[in-house]
């Protein structure tokens, strides 16, 4: 199969392009495989990415920033899409462009607003996958009003859990539409895992609220006194820095709480600790959550919508602590941290139960649904257009345009429906 | 794909080799890494140097390695100068940069302090802004180990281990200004059954100038009346540069801020009268 992926920015760092990366390059060895990424703004992606996996950018940022056309706000992009300010009259174009004149058998979309591109613009031909990695409950209504309207064009969505897929089979109405619950991958680390022994805590995510790391600072200020020598290291950036870093200074951690900036790649930084722990309210999936277990870390991990609970079994591999719960969350911590044994014991049965995230079973889910997805459309479906141009050699191309154009005007008037239906 | 999808795309990838390495308890520093297309002959490390200073180069010892793969190591007895040396790949006359992969520094982290003769050589290799791997070396005659750091009531209380170092019932810290001719203030020091070292600054003592300046203290241990001043820092874990990861809260002192902080050297410093953060 030649599958592409329509992602928002491949050049950053991020759970989706982890994801994404991981899934296209396991794909890659049997498949041809790109990403199309719409923005790009710098030289070399932060992560590094197969070589067999292509990737291209859309729009330059460093070139295009102050393109007349990057400066008006998008028509088609989404609304209800959180992204939306960094969209435009130039990403709509662009994308229309790409998806137009796209000969892959399987379009992939990473967010939802690229999702709602896809299912407007793809060629008919083209078997059409949203990926969802946010949850439906926490998309504003008017991206849902959008989904509903659009989404039926699409042949399957996958989210990352099991209780978000339920959520878009019970609550979009999408029928036609498959829903699958495809999991998030992360390969098996290059490095040897955690030996359990470093007095060192690590949690990692963007310095964001909804990650609640000033929750996680507060129980640690319940257990310094107790763990003089154990530190707590908190990776990535992001808008809550300066805040975080107050209350360090205001609780007086400041040789034991250390905000360290953004690393990649991370498995290097998880294997200096000997527990992860992830104090999020919310949590569509949670990679960081995988990536420590694969290290061998056991895991603390507030039970917040998705995904921890369908990734860590309490009192096997981890605990779950109700969100919000100090006490618990530097209980659960203490216990770990009082008792190498049990972060030993509980580290290699991490290990052995992250490995179902491993990108070989779900690659083969993934290939599985694109697949049958694949068979279903050439089997049946009014895609007569789109299997006439297959056979034209040279029309393609402008065959591809004139699909485009009549898609972008379907979807235009789908959107101004669905504008005054608010 | 094909060449006629739209858009502005271009499909750079990384053209430089990456190269993942490891230090292990005994500082040893191994470096690995795919062969590159082109092959080569060995790796170097090259000592950044000092305006106008003629750059230095170790050679790095080749090692087997997998097929299709290079190893190299830096034995411990190799001793490296202080400061920032890039890893460079040697292929005949030719030197080229290698791209910082995976950095196994486990072995840095929560170690027990170092024992046993000699100067303290300490490696940690990261990444530099470009993306380079580079192996920050520091070495050091005698060396203090700071932290934790405590500011309470208008002083700085420092608690700290000697490493290499005799340290006598006499021993003091010294406080120097930076800049020639500065002044300078000594405070006593205190030593724990364990031998760990105590001391704190009246930080009021840092503001005796009329009228009040902005400067800079370097932190020093006197170990005996007559022993050469040791550079107070922290160098003994992973983190090649804890400027901006290890930072302390200001405090006020007559009107002034004041707070400790390490420099781009892990030195430990005191910035009195610090202009607004930028």
């Amino acid at each position: 199969m030649k599958i592409s992926f329509l992602l928002h920015n491949g050049y950053g760092i991020g759970g989706t392009i982890r994801t994404t990366f991981n899934l296209a390059q396991a794909l890659a060895s049997r498949h041809e495989v790109e990403i199309i990424s719409v923005l790009r703004h710098r030289e070399q992606p932060h992560l590094a990415l197969d070589p067999r996996v292509r990737m291209r950018a859309l729009v330059d940022l460093a070139g295009e920033q102050d393109d007349p056309r990057h400066r008006r706000p998008p028509r088609v992009f989404p609304s209800g899409d959180s992204r939306r300010f960094q969209y435009s009259e130039l990403t709509d174009e662009r994308i229309a462009a790409a998806l137009g004149a796209l000969d892959a058998d399987v379009a992939v979309g990473t967010r939802a607003g690229l999702n709602v591109h896809l299912a407007l613009q793809a060629p008919g031909r083209v078997v059409k996958v949203a990926q969802e990695h946010l949850t439906l409950d926490g998309q504003p209504s008017r991206m849902r009003n959008a989904m509903r309207r659009v989404y039926p064009r699409l042949d399957a969505i996958t989210c990352v859990t099991r209780a978000d897929a339920a959520a878009y089979r019970r609550k979009l109405g999408l029928s036609g539409v498959r829903v699958e619950a495809l999991p998030n991958s992360v390969p098996e680390p290059a490095v040897a895992p955690a030996e359990g022994r470093a007095r060192v805590v690590i949690a990692a995510g963007r310095l964001h609220r909804v990650k609640r790391f000033d929750r996680l600072i507060e129980a640690w200020a319940q257990l310094a006194g107790r763990f003089p020598a154990w530190q707590l290291r908190i990776y990535g950036h992001g808008p809550e820095r300066d805040a975080l870093r107050r209350l360090i200074d205001a609780r007086a951690l400041n040789d034991q709480v250390f905000l360290m900036g953004p690393a990649t790649p991370l498995e290097a930084e998880w294997v200096k600790g000997s527990i992860a722990v992830l104090t999020s309210e919310f949590e569509p999936f949670g990679m960081t959550l995988v990536e420590a277990m694969r290290c061998g870390l056991p895991v603390v991990a507030t039970d917040c919508p998705h995904g921890p609970r369908e990734i860590v079994a309490d009192g096997q591999d981890g605990r779950l602590v109700p969100v919000g719960d100090r006490d618990a969350l530097a209980g659960a911590l203490a216990a770990l941290m009082a008792d190498g044994a049990l972060r030993r014991r509980m580290g290699e049965r991490a290990r052995e139960n992250a490995a179902r995230f491993d990108p070989a079973p779900v690659v083969e889910h993934a290939e599985r649904l694109f697949g049958e997805l694949l068979a279903a459309r050439r089997a049946g479906a009014p895609r007569r257009r789109a299997g006439l141009l297959r056979g034209v050699g040279a029309a393609v191309l402008s065959g591809g345009y004139a699909v485009r154009d009549l898609t972008w005007a379907a979807g235009a008037a789908t959107l101004r429906t669905a504008r005054r239906a608010r | 794909m094909t060449a006629t999808a739209a858009g502005t795309g271009t499909e750079a990838f990384a053209a430089r080799p990456v190269a993942g390495c490891a230090v292990d308890a005994a500082g040893v520093l191994t470096v690995d890494m795919e062969l590159p297309a082109g092959g080569a002959a060995g790796a170097v490390l090259r000592l950044r140097p000092a305006a106008g200073a003629r750059a230095t180069v170790v050679a790095l010892e080749p090692l087997p390695g997998a097929p299709g793969r290079l190893r190299f190591r830096l034995p411990r007895e190799r001793v490296l100068a202080e400061g920032h040396w890039e890893v460079l790949l040697e292929d005949g006359g030719r030197r080229s940069p290698v791209a910082a992969g995976l950095r196994d520094l486990r072995a840095l982290v929560d170690r027990p302090l170092p024992a046993g003769p000699g100067p303290l050589a300490v490696r940690v290799p990261y990444a530099d802004g470009g993306g380079a791997l580079v192996v920050r070396a520091w070495l050091r005659e005698g060396h203090v180990e700071a932290g934790p750091l405590r500011l309470a009531d208008g002083a700085l209380t420092v608690w700290a281990r000697p490493v290499g170092v005799a340290v006598t019932a006499g021993a003091r810290v010294l406080l120097r200004r930076r800049g020639t001719g500065g002044p300078r203030h000594e405070v006593p020091v205190r030593v724990d059954a364990s031998g760990g070292l105590r001391w704190t600054v009246e930080l009021a003592r840092l503001l005796e100038e009329e009228p009040p300046r902005a400067a800079y203290w370097d932190l020093f241990l006197l170990p005996s009346p007559t022993a050469a001043p040791v550079r107070i820092s922290r160098l003994l874990d992973d983190v090649a540069e804890r400027k901006r990861v290890f930072v302390y809260p200001h405090t006020r002192v007559a009107g002034q801020r004041v707070f400790p902080y390490y420099t781009v050297d892990n030195d430990l410093s005191i910035e009195v009268n610090a202009p607004e953060a930028g």
